[in-house]
């Protein structure tokens, strides 16, 4: 082999490891930072507020250790502060007088100050309040034909000007007990509903509420919105652009996007709705 | 002010290149030739034939219609050459008298194998007046031997050229030089194609049987070409047989083909078409109703009609369908979507003198895609569309053997259509919010022409200076565009290109890059601003072995007023709410060396390059480096004609992985009554890490024999050899306690087999 194809074999050999060294690993370098979560609802007290310090990719998750206890948080609005204390039984930030209900179309305004000088603010505008027009039956069959499961019912309530998309929710208030809730009680248990594209999704079921949008103010009954028969709670809440934008980040984004957020100084948002709530029982197809 | 003054510059070079020429009268002192080159057993015209007249400095190159023109020619006795790859060479001595302007058209006949040594001569010479730059030049016959799953496609083919990268190995979208796939004009028969795909985006629909031509230009187009910021593909469907009937049909595993074409009249036909048979395989297997199979299918049909009304007037009639749709429905839920391209247009080429050719085109094209659904009761439905009318002209007029003038217009309505309707009611109602049910219709007026003028300063120096300006009916607001383009022949073998030019384009595409399911096409309105580009193109082209052409391009292309969809916005009330707008710029080299004649052909090349966008909303502010970024761009291609029944072909590439987007922590976040949450994780810098590179090995083989005396063609594939699988995408696990970073791999080893059978009296 002449000099020339040595070098030329030398040559490609370089040119192939430099073009496959182009490659990044994927990084578990941490870096914290802080995401916000407060929602105001329409008549109901200040409460429910949380701030958690974002953990590191390389230990294992535990979502306790993620919850920041020792903040100040502080909310304003017609005319009054509210200052808001971190309550180990729920997990959030509270205000203490929970005879105060939050006003509807008012401003209010959140500070909050965290140990290492982080501060973070944002505003909200609350919505104006609404009501049912027709609710869900408190007694639902679900159909038999489970092939086209066809709706039996229809839900309706006074609609907003200002309100884009409603956020609705139903929430299976005992995933274990059924038959006690009849007349006459019976032992039987309550089930998961199964539908060929949750069948193989335990994760689904890790969560008991059921989340979706509503462009319309009304609806018929939706029946892939069930996840357990037995005892519901379905809410309709309007809200304010801050929480829907963050309502789209917890459904549509496996990361945090930045354009979702509504508050300044960390990820998050402050946001507001008014709500409706109704409770009702689903009866099951088939024992 | 850089670039009026530069304008300026344009204008006056341009009058002085129009005025030096005197009077049209006073080139009639010579003599001209001029024609169609055809070929001889269907009669169907040859784009790109270069015509040489021997022993002097005059040659021409046939244009989209086939036709040739010399002009200027001293009375006296010579011998034309003319050369076409795939064909005999045509060589005839001929007397023109003085002022005869002779009328000539010329049918060349076809040879299965390649002289290499009768090109060089020829083409040397033609070249010479060819100032296009990085105009890609690969016979139709080479890219139709690249194949996936056994599939033939153009775009797919096209990816495998240096600069053109793709989203991801099951996208046919081009990402030419660094833009995205909405930047590229793509015009069959000159008219204007907005949803290029099949099976969303993993296939093109142009079916390669229907297709006479595909050429490329990657960067610093000329005047003729608007309304896009990267690049020009142009695609033109066969004319037919103008002597006889000939038929092919083919059946692959993905789709079948079909096409017939013959004489009618002075002219021809064409039909082609294909389709899949997944909803047909469907029928005869046993579904269990509750998980159900989706009906899926696409067709295309290509249709050319033509016609020789006079010697001297050709009348072309082109239509092109394309559809692809998706149905299911189980358990509640039911939808059905629906994609689809139409297409028809009549053409015009009228030969004034030898010297003045005239081409007119009215076209009507539309895309439209819908999707509807249904939910126990609830439904839903979006559609869009855009339906473009366009009338345009040009003359091309060869004043002499220097210089060659072409002027244009072009007046195109589009009508953009979407509607989306989300509220649960099949006809909206009072109970719908204002986000949940959108109307759009736009109409929008676009008014163009240009001019431009081809000149040989020397026997060196060649000159393209254009100009280009347009009218925005919605936006109000008028564009100009100057291109220049220069030609320095360096050697006899090397010559220099130069290219710069300004683009604009008004329209935006509302896609993924991923998948193409909803492409929306939205012009710029008040709320938004016209893309700009400028081109910068630099290229050294040489032939550094017999048979061998060597390209070195370098550019660099600033982009402005690019557009990447919002996905946060609530509510679209212009075109602003559907956009994030932000600016860019690209840069690289590439080289290119093809070998287009002889038993063994194929090409090598590589690029390198860099893709920098900054939006104001994305990163945070800051520059990155888009999903199609990728360093290193190496592609070979070969083909080998073995003998009359194999020939055999082979496809490598290997690219620098894509980049993607790392993390720095995790979090769970609760919305009210929710007893788990939702996991999310924290970006660091946007697509600042790099996959590992992309690489992948395709084969083909072609036995041809014959079936009942017919000659037939059976093709094996091998897509991906030796079964890398490349990382489609790379995210974050955090459905479990423990993150896992998990790899979304491409496709394996996947082989195939096609059967083609040909009828009638000639064939491929």
């Amino acid at each position: 082999m002449n000099s020339n194809a040595i070098k030329l074999k030398y040559l490609f050999i370089f040119i192939f490891f430099t073009l496959i060294s182009c490659e990044d690993p994927a990084p578990t370098d941490y870096t914290p930072s802080y995401v916000v979560q407060a929602l105001l609802l329409v008549d109901e007290p200040i409460k429910g507020f949380q701030i958690f310090q974002t953990a590191s990719l390389t230990d294992s998750f535990n979502v306790e250790n993620t919850y920041y206890k020792n903040a100040e948080v502080k909310l304003s609005g017609e005319g009054q502060e509210f200052t808001l204390y971190w309550d180990e039984k729920s997990l959030s930030y509270n205000y203490q007088d929970t005879t105060y209900l939050v006003k509807s179309k008012t401003q209010y305004e959140l500070k909050i100050k965290l140990s290492d000088g982080t501060e973070i603010s944002g505003t909200t505008f609350t919505p104006a309040k609404f009501d049912w027009i027709e609710k869900p039956p408190v007694e639902i069959q679900y159909p038999k034909d489970t092939l086209s499961l066809p709706s039996s019912f229809k839900i309706s309530w006074t609609k907003t000007d200002t309100i884009k998309y409603y956020i609705l929710s139903i929430k299976a208030l005992d995933t274990l007990e059924y038959g006690k809730y009849l007349l006459p009680p019976t032992d039987e248990k309550n089930r998961r509903i199964l539908q060929n594209w949750n069948r193989d999704r335990d994760r689904y079921f890790r969560d008991i509420t059921s989340w979706g949008f509503a462009p319309a103010s009304e609806l018929p009954g939706l029946w892939n919105f069930f996840k357990w028969y037995g005892q519901q709670e379905l809410s309709v809440y309007a809200p304010d652009d801050n929480f829907l934008l963050w309502s789209l980040q917890v459904f549509s984004f496996s990361e945090m996007n930045p354009q979702l957020t509504s508050i300044k100084g960390a990820f998050g948002y402050f946001g507001s709705a008014s709500l409706i709530r109704h409770q009702g029982f689903l009866l099951k197809n088939q024992p | 002010m850089k670039i009026k003054f530069t304008f300026y510059i344009l204008l006056t070079l341009l009058i002085i290149l129009l005025n030096n020429n005197t009077t049209f009268a006073e080139f009639k002192s010579n003599c001209s030739i001029s024609g169609f080159i055809s070929d001889k057993s269907t009669g169907e015209t040859l784009i790109g034939a270069s015509v040489y007249i021997n022993k002097t400095n005059y040659g021409a190159i046939t244009n989209k219609s086939g036709y040739y023109t010399i002009a200027n020619i001293p009375a006296g006795n010579y011998k034309i050459i003319i050369t076409y790859l795939g064909y005999n060479k045509f060589e005839k001595e001929f007397t023109l008298k003085q002022n005869e302007d002779k009328r000539w058209d010329i049918s060349l006949e076809s040879s299965s194998v390649q002289g290499e040594e009768i090109f060089i001569i020829a083409e040397k010479e033609v070249e010479k007046r060819d100032i296009s730059i990085s105009k890609v030049d690969v016979p139709v016959s080479q890219l139709k031997e690249i194949r996936i799953g056994g599939e033939r496609d153009v775009f797919r083919a096209l990816q495998y050229l240096p600069g053109i990268l793709t989203s991801s190995q099951i996208s046919s979208g081009l990402y030419v030089r660094g833009s995205s796939p909405d930047q590229n004009l793509i015009l069959l028969d000159g008219s204007p194609v907005y949803n290029p795909t099949h099976l969303f985006g993993f296939f093109s629909t142009f079916n390669t049987d229907a297709i006479k031509d595909v050429e490329l230009i990657k960067g610093g187009f000329n005047a003729e070409f608007g309304g896009r910021l990267s690049s020009v593909l142009q695609i033109t469907q066969k004319d037919g047989n103008r002597n006889n009937i000939n038929g092919k049909a083919s059946i692959g595993v993905i789709s079948s083909r079909f096409s017939l074409e013959g004489p009618l009249g002075k002219g021809s036909w064409f039909i082609g078409g294909r389709r899949t048979y997944l909803d047909i395989i469907k029928k005869f297997l046993n579904e269990d109703p509750t998980a159900p199979l989706p009906d899926f299918g696409f067709y295309d049909l290509n249709f050319r009609l033509n016609n020789n009304i006079t010697k001297n007037d050709k009348l072309t009639l082109s239509a092109f369908l394309t559809h692809d749709g998706l149905e299911y429905g189980s358990s509640g839920l039911d939808f059905n979507m629906d994609i689809g391209n139409q297409l028809g247009a009549i053409n015009w080429t009228h030969i004034f003198s030898n010297e003045l050719l005239g081409n007119f085109n009215a076209s009507v094209t539309q895309y439209a895609s819908g999707f509807t659904g249904e939910q126990s009761d609830y439904f839903t439905t979006y559609q869009n569309s855009i339906l473009d009318y366009t009338a345009k002209g040009n003359l091309e007029w060869f004043v002499n053997e220097d210089i060659t003038s072409k002027f244009g217009f072009q007046i195109t309505k589009r009508n953009f259509f979407i509607e989306q309707n989300f509220s649960g009611k099949e006809q909206v109602d009072s109970t719908s919010t204002s986000a949940g049910n959108q109307t759009i219709r736009i109409n929008d007026w676009n008014y163009s022409s240009f001019v431009q003028t081809n000149y040989q300063l020397n026997t060196l120096t060649s000159i393209q200076a254009g100009i280009r300006a347009d009218y925005w009916n919605l936006k109000n607001s008028i564009t100009i565009d100057p291109r220049l383009a220069l030609r320095y022949q360096l050697f006899e073998n090397i010559s220099l290109k130069f290219a710069w030019g300004i683009y604009h384009q008004n329209l935006k595409l509302l896609s993924d890059p991923n998948f193409s399911f909803f492409d929306t096409w939205l012009p710029s309105d008040s709320s938004i601003v016209i893309g700009s580009s400028v081109h910068y193109v630099a290229s050294l082209e040489t032939k550094p072995f017999q048979g061998y052409d060597l390209n070195f391009d370098i550019y660099y292309k600033t982009l402005n007023g690019i557009s990447e969809i919002n996905r946060t916005s609530l509510q679209q009330n212009s075109v602003a709410d559907v956009f994030y707008i932000g600016k860019g710029y690209t840069y690289g080299a590439e080289i290119f060396l093809q070998k287009k004649y002889g038993n063994f052909t194929g090409w090598l090349g590589y690029a390198y390059g860099y893709i920098i966008s900054q939006f104001d909303e994305i990163n945070n502010g800051k520059k990155f480096n888009p999903k199609y970024d990728r360093r290193h761009d190496l592609k070979i291609v070969g083909n080998y004609y073995l003998n009359k029944s194999w020939n055999l072909s082979a496809s490598f590439l290997f690219q620098s992985g894509q980049p993607y987007t790392g993390a720095t922590s995790r979090v769970r976040i609760f919305l009210p009554g929710q007893s788990y949450g939702s996991n999310k994780i924290i970006n660091s810098n946007l697509y600042g890490l790099r996959l590992p590179p992309s690489h992948q090995l395709n084969i083909n083989a072609n036995y041809n024999f014959s079936t009942f005396g017919l000659p037939s063609t059976l093709s094996f594939d091998i897509y991906n050899v030796y079964n890398r699988r490349d990382i489609w995408f790379r995210f974050y696990r955090t459905v479990d306690d423990v993150t896992t970073v998990q790899d979304v791999r491409l496709l394996p080893i996947i082989p195939s087999i096609s059967y083609e059978i040909r009828f009638g009296a000639n064939h491929e």
